[in-house]
């Protein structure tokens, strides 16, 4: 038996059963569309099985299997066509179900249910850069590594996405002053501690 | 309370991100990323010839095989490993362009790139192009599949469009002496055909799904690439039995009486011998109505014509000419 390359097999097969499930989390994050995160997690684990000889002796495989994934999302001029044109027409099924799922835990319904259409509006770096951030827990830092810029790029770009989102939820928090979108308008007003800095 | 927006996106990111079906993950675990630096391609077929009996049991299959009327002189080492004989080469090859017709190509194009010869058999593997087709040829009969590239069965425009669909293939099936006509095989079978997971080993890829074949005189054949620097290839089969592959120039075929799986090949290189596993083969779902390949076969245009017949998917359908008896 070549229990090299058997081995390199079944160490793959278990980095993808360990990997596969926050990879397409992330990538749906990233796409906002689920079809696209399904294909572009395929493309992404085809791209690390190429390389799985020189992947699986790095000391984070799965960082690196999301930096790829990251990469395809920011560097794919057709996929970022694709989604703009999906954008334009509408979400689909799939995500409309998952957007009422996600408005209906959230304490105002209205507020984020806009936020989540305007997280879908973002350009995909923009997005990249908060999903990164406030999904994946990353530091500003990991952030640059992950997208291949610099930190300040990081902070421009995220920033330039909350100032967004904060835009697109004026509205929307303004005309629903009852309830607990009241505190929404004043803290929106008022806060700058979310800025990224 | 108050609006802190990295909290709410981190919740609603959170939010939807567990709205991503759980069997997504699970059907991205299901896929063959095969993970190794070259990739190779290969085929894996089973075949079956009616009106003749094979059976296969354990032990070394030329002693077992070798009086099996079916497959009555097949050898487990190939007799040869040269280019084929005149005779087999001219039964096979003037299909080429006339019975099966592959788009953008002639039917001059098509050049041996591997013969294996076993007794009476000669299996010969042609490539034209990014195409390839193979040609079995026996003391009464003649197959011949075009199982990659464009095939169509030319002259058969009159068959059925769900055999046409999936005309990825062609077999032609030929009745007595060379040069006396052909005719039509009695049947074609639709089987539930295995599926090889995991078999994407070192110097051999096997990618595709093997083809079960009904019947009483099935055989298997496996033919692909393989690394350039294998020499020898020797495949052991789930009965125990042991094939000898014709291998050489980055190319490899066997075949076998029988619906016996391949279970590991040993693999000869300049820096030794070892012994790849494949691993097991797992049934998939039969085909449904509309991939069958089931029924009655495309024919030629005039009476004991060649039998042209379109192949499915490879994961879907698998097809098994039957030679008169």
């Amino acid at each position: 038996v070549n229990a090299k390359g058997d081995t390199g097999r079944y160490e793959f097969e278990r980095f993808v059963a360990d990997t596969s499930d926050r990879l397409v989390r992330t990538a749906y994050l990233l796409t906002w569309d689920m079809p696209a995160a399904e294909d572009l997690v395929q493309d992404c684990l085809s791209k690390v099985a190429r390389r799985w000889p020189k992947v699986r002796v790095m000391e984070h495989p799965a960082a690196y299997a999301r930096r790829i994934l990251v990469n395809l999302v920011v560097d794919g001029a057709k996929r970022r066509s694709r989604h703009q044109a999906e954008l334009q027409q509408g979400a689909g099924p799939t995500v409309e179900r998952a957007d009422e799922g996600v408005a209906r835990e959230m304490s105002s319904v209205e507020a984020r249910f806009v936020l989540v259409r305007a997280l879908g509006a973002l350009a995909p770096r923009q997005r990249a850069a908060l999903v990164l951030r406030y999904f994946e827990d990353l530091t500003e830092v990991e952030t640059a590594e992950v997208m291949g810029c610099s930190v300040g790029t990081v902070k421009s770009t995220a920033s330039r996405a909350l100032e967004h989102l904060r835009a697109e939820l004026a509205p929307t928090v303004s005309d629903s002053p009852p309830r607990d979108t009241a505190p929404l308008v004043t803290q929106h007003g008022t806060t700058q501690r979310s800025e990224p800095t | 309370m108050t609006f802190d927006l990295e909290s709410e996106l981190r919740q609603t990111l959170a939010a939807r991100a567990a709205a991503v079906p759980a069997d997504t993950a699970m059907r991205l675990q299901t896929i063959d990323f095969n993970p190794r630096t070259t990739r190779l391609s290969t085929r894996w077929r089973v075949g079956s010839l009616a009106g003749v009996a094979a059976g296969m049991g354990a032990g070394l299959s030329i002693a077992l095989i070798g009086g099996q009327p079916a497959f009555a002189g097949w050898t487990s080492v190939p007799t040869t490993a040269s280019a084929p004989t005149s005779t087999a080469a001219g039964h096979c090859e003037k299909h080429f362009g006339s019975d099966i017709a592959i788009p953008g190509t002639t039917g001059d194009g098509w050049s041996p790139v591997v013969t294996d010869v076993r007794g009476p058999f000669t299996f010969i593997v042609y490539q034209q192009g990014t195409a390839t087709a193979t040609c079995f040829d026996g003391p009464t009969w003649t197959v011949v599949d075009a199982a990659s590239g464009n095939a169509i069965g030319a002259g058969s425009a009159g068959g059925k469009p769900q055999i046409e669909q999936h005309s990825q293939s062609a077999s032609v099936s030929k009745a007595g002496a060379p040069g006396a006509g052909y005719t039509a095989p009695p049947s074609v079978e639709t089987i539930e055909p295995p599926i090889l997971l995991g078999a994407d080993i070192e110097n051999v890829t096997v990618s595709r799904p093997s083809l079960a074949a009904a019947g009483n005189a099935d055989y298997t054949v496996v033919d692909g690439q393989i690394a350039p620097d294998v020499s020898a290839l020797t495949l052991q089969l789930s009965d125990g039995s042991v094939v000898q592959a014709t291998a050489g120039a980055g190319w490899f075929v066997a075949w076998w009486p029988g619906s016996a799986n391949a279970a590991s090949a040993q693999v000869t290189t300049p820096a030794g011998q070892h012994v790849e596993q494949f691993d097991q083969w797992l049934p998939v779902p039969v085909p449904g109505v509309g991939l069958s390949c089931s029924g009655s076969p495309i024919t030629g245009g005039t009476a004991g014509a060649p039998t042209v017949l379109g192949q499915a998917t490879a994961s879907a359908c698998s097809k098994s000419a039957r030679a008169p008896g």
